[in-house]
């Protein structure tokens, strides 16, 4: 459990998890609370990972539910294992025979089966998906509920109601309660508004793209053995080519990535041929680096 | 605290933040946690556990400063720490009436503690009710006698005193008694600073409060340049809300017959036991729309919100190109691929390459479209026109219109001229009518929204050759 923010943000930095003290805050806040923490913002700018150096600096372990467009209950919180309970039947057969040989009606040997039937709808045939595991960890545990907006309003209806009282309903088995509350932490692009109920619920957190000092101590950080200077031209590049009329503005993977593929071309310094060169790095769009391309000479200078 | 808190979320909420009592509480729980004089730590956590939009982020930056730091107090001097502890003592020897604990407070604790308190004080002032310029002195006056300032002077040359007593020497008392007076006069400053911030508070929040409802019924040629852009706002969240609704709709529409194939093959996982059953998925055709924009200067401001509103929901229709006139028709569908839509709707308004600044000529208009661009409407296309019909006395060539409406699904006219008007003066709108399916005033963002979102709303009933089932039918199972 973290002390402070600065010891949040400390411990995420031993992980190589730069952070602002901003960020570092609200996660902190968002522990205290025992609240879930919202986390939005543009692509690439470090949500997921925030989860992930979360589990890593406190030794927990991180369950991950990746949500998309049609993801239900059964593919997140548990599903019988249809198959399995078949497979037992077979191999059964024989068994179930003898114990109702002695009924005498139909009657009686559905109740003879009604009677024994948590033998097949036990724990032992439920196949948990990530809500489940994470309720029923013997552990602490992070929970990363990834890009949530890409899921059903439906589905954060449902999501709602789990992330309340941390318990589950299996109608044959009873109430699975949670041994731990696990840390959550939900990821958004903001493409989509998300509900109101499950943002009130959650403490939000806005991340956007670092300021130019913070991004460049990340680059230095990430790729050791990359020279000052260009870091430093690295960073003023990609602030000034980050504007809001691009598709996608670059983030701070894209920026790593460039940093990267730079130091394997053995550039020392930045000029114009390499910087039309790596375009393609940093920028995704066609449209994108139709529009950068036109500016080239007054970025490099 | 807890009243200060509780009165900036009460500033948000007038602001138009929509903060529960629950996020409040959240707020107030984890100020517990947190170092409350590091302003920075103070203003994320209120943020994490207010603020859950970005347009209340917003109102946010704007509120908070106002809020928080609206009083900024100068460097406070300490006295040297024998006299400091002297002066406690005798704070604590003397009865309670001597000292008022306000000013135990500023003597002992320092100005921080007494501004703290005083903007406690400034609650039960009607600091909340202001609403005359002339209030803010009669509040700072209240507040200074709730902490009792008038006594003062007077408890100040008692202290003094008492401290001649202990034997502190006469410069020290003179340092005490200077010290002591700089502090209740950046005291009495403080608080006349935080009234009139709070005065200046009030303003903005009735105003804006206001303008959103106002602007949505505001007629589109009545709006000033602010107001436009404010305007791109509020398109940007309806279009989100129709969005939204969109997609709820089209999940709740999904629901056909069993597909008995794609059953059966799922059961063979279960040794033949259907345990899901798939139904088809009935095929949802968007419509296609076609826009005619009339961008001469009477109407441009519709044509550009509702250009703006098309393209914010791109997504909802299976196409949509547009075209903008006065006397000549230029498309500027590219310039929505191309560009972000704001940028686009700009360019469209100046740069389609049609004289902008002839008389509007309807009838040469739907000429050229006709002859240009008539393979772009088809059966399943919504033709939309958006124009005052003024045609300036030309020839309206009305049955070009019935021409385009014959080859389209449906062929709709907004006008952003009142009713009343239509058929007036060189308003052709009588003629025009008769040819179209649907003819709707669109004076302001409201009705344009209504009419975009029955737009988006209404699904393709399918024209071709249909089986009675009303899908297209087609032999094999």
């Amino acid at each position: 459990m973290f002390s402070s923010p600065e010891d949040v943000q400390g411990r995420f930095e031993e992980q190589d998890y730069l952070c602002s003290r901003d960020v570092a805050t609200v996660v902190y806040v968002a522990l205290k609370l025992e609240k879930p923490l919202l986390v939005e913002g543009p692509a690439g700018v470090g949500k997921t990972d925030l989860a992930k150096v979360l589990a890593v600096s406190q030794g927990l372990e991180l369950i991950r539910l990746q949500c998309y467009e049609g993801l239900d209950e059964t593919k997140a919180l548990y599903e019988w294992e249809y198959a399995k309970q078949l497979l037992y039947t077979q191999i059964l057969k024989e068994k179930i025979g003898l114990e109702l040989a002695s009924c005498k009606s139909l009657r009686e040997a559905v109740e003879r089966i009604a009677d024994q039937e948590d033998a097949f709808f036990s724990s032992r045939f439920i196949l948990p998906r990530p809500l489940l595991k994470a309720i029923r960890s013997r552990e602490p545990t992070v929970l990363l509920i990834d890009e949530v907006d890409k899921a059903d309003p439906e589905f954060e209806a449902f999501l709602l109601e789990v992330l309340s009282d941390f318990q589950v309903s299996v109608p044959e088995i009873g109430t699975l309660k949670a041994t731990h509350i696990p840390q959550v932490v939900l990821t958004s692009n903001a493409s989509r508004e998300i509900s109101d109920g499950l943002k009130r619920r959650c403490v939000h957190l806005f991340m956007d793209f670092p300021d130019p000092e913070q991004e460049a101590r990340i680059v230095a950080r990430k790729i050791p053995g990359i020279g000052d200077t260009l870091v430093r031209q690295i960073v003023r590049v990609v602030a000034a080519i980050r504007r809001p009329d691009l598709k996608k503005p670059p983030s701070i993977s894209e920026t790593l990535d460039w940093a990267r593929s730079l130091l394997i071309l053995n550039a020392e310094l930045l000029d114009t041929e390499t910087l039309r060169t790596t375009l393609n790095t940093l920028v995704k769009y066609q449209s994108d680096i139709e529009k950068v391309s036109k500016e080239l000479p007054h970025l490099v200078a | 605290m807890t009243r200060s808190l509780v009165h900036f979320v009460n500033l948000l909420r007038s602001s138009g933040v929509k903060v529960s009592v629950s996020e409040t509480l959240d707020c107030l729980r984890c100020l517990q946690y947190i170092d409350i004089s590091d302003r920075a730590q103070f203003r994320s956590s209120l943020e994490a556990t207010l603020i859950k939009t970005l347009e209340d982020r917003a109102a946010f930056d704007r509120l908070f400063p106002l809020y928080f730091e609206g009083h900024s107090l100068p460097q406070d001097l300490d006295p040297p720490p024998h006299l400091a502890s002297l002066m406690r003592q005798v704070l604590e020897e003397a009865g309670a009436e001597d000292f008022p604990p306000a000013f135990r407070e500023l003597a002992i604790g320092g100005l921080p503690l007494a501004a703290l308190r005083a903007s406690e004080s400034g609650h039960g002032v009607g600091l909340e009710a202001m609403t005359f310029p002339l209030q803010a002195s009669l509040c700072a006056g209240r507040i200074r006698q709730r902490l009792g300032m008038d006594q003062w002077p007077a408890a100040l040359e008692r202290l003094v005193g008492l401290l001649a007593d202990r034997g502190a020497s006469p410069s020290e008392q003179q340092a005490i008694s200077d010290l002591l007076q700089t502090r209740i006069a950046l005291l009495a400053d403080a608080i006349k600073d935080q009234v009139e911030h709070r005065k200046r508070m009030r303003m903005p929040a009735m105003l804006e409060r206001s303008l959103d409802e106002e602007l949505l019924h505001k007629s589109f040629g009545s709006l000033t340049q602010r107001e436009i852009e404010a305007m791109r706002q509020a398109v940007k969240e309806l279009a989100r809300h129709i969005k939204d609704e969109f997609s709820l709709r089209q999940k709740k529409g999904r629901g056909g017959k069993i597909d008995i194939k794609r059953t059966l093959r799922k059961a063979q996982r279960y040794g033949g036991l259907p345990m899901e059953i798939v139904s088809t998925e009935r095929r949802r055709s968007k419509t296609r729309i076609v826009a005619l924009c009339d961008v001469s200067s009477s109407v441009w401001n519709a044509s550009r919100f509702m250009l703006n509103l098309l393209y914010s929901l791109q997504n909802e229709f299976s196409t949509v190109r547009s075209f903008v006139f006065v006397d000549r028709v230029g498309e500027v569908t590219e310039f929505f691929e191309r560009y972000d839509v704001d940028v686009a709707v700009e360019k469209a308004l100046t740069e389609a390459g049609i004289p902008y600044y002839h008389y509007t000529d309807y009838g040469s208009v739907f000429g050229e479209f006709v002859e240009r661009f008539f393979d772009t409407v088809n059966r399943r296309t919504t033709v939309i026109v958006i124009g005052d019909g003024r045609t300036n006395f030309f020839y309206p060539s009305e049955e070009l219109l019935e021409r385009i409406r014959m080859r389209a699904r449906r062929l709709v006219w907004l006008n952003p001229e009142p009713r009343g008007f239509w058929g007036t003066g060189d308003s052709a709108m009588h003629r025009y009518r008769r040819h179209c399916d649907d003819v709707r005033e669109c004076r302001n963002l409201v009705q344009l929204a209504e009419f975009v979102r029955t737009l988006a709303l209404s699904s393709t009933p399918s024209r071709t050759r249909a089986g009675f089932l009303g899908r297209p039918w087609s032999p094999r199972v």
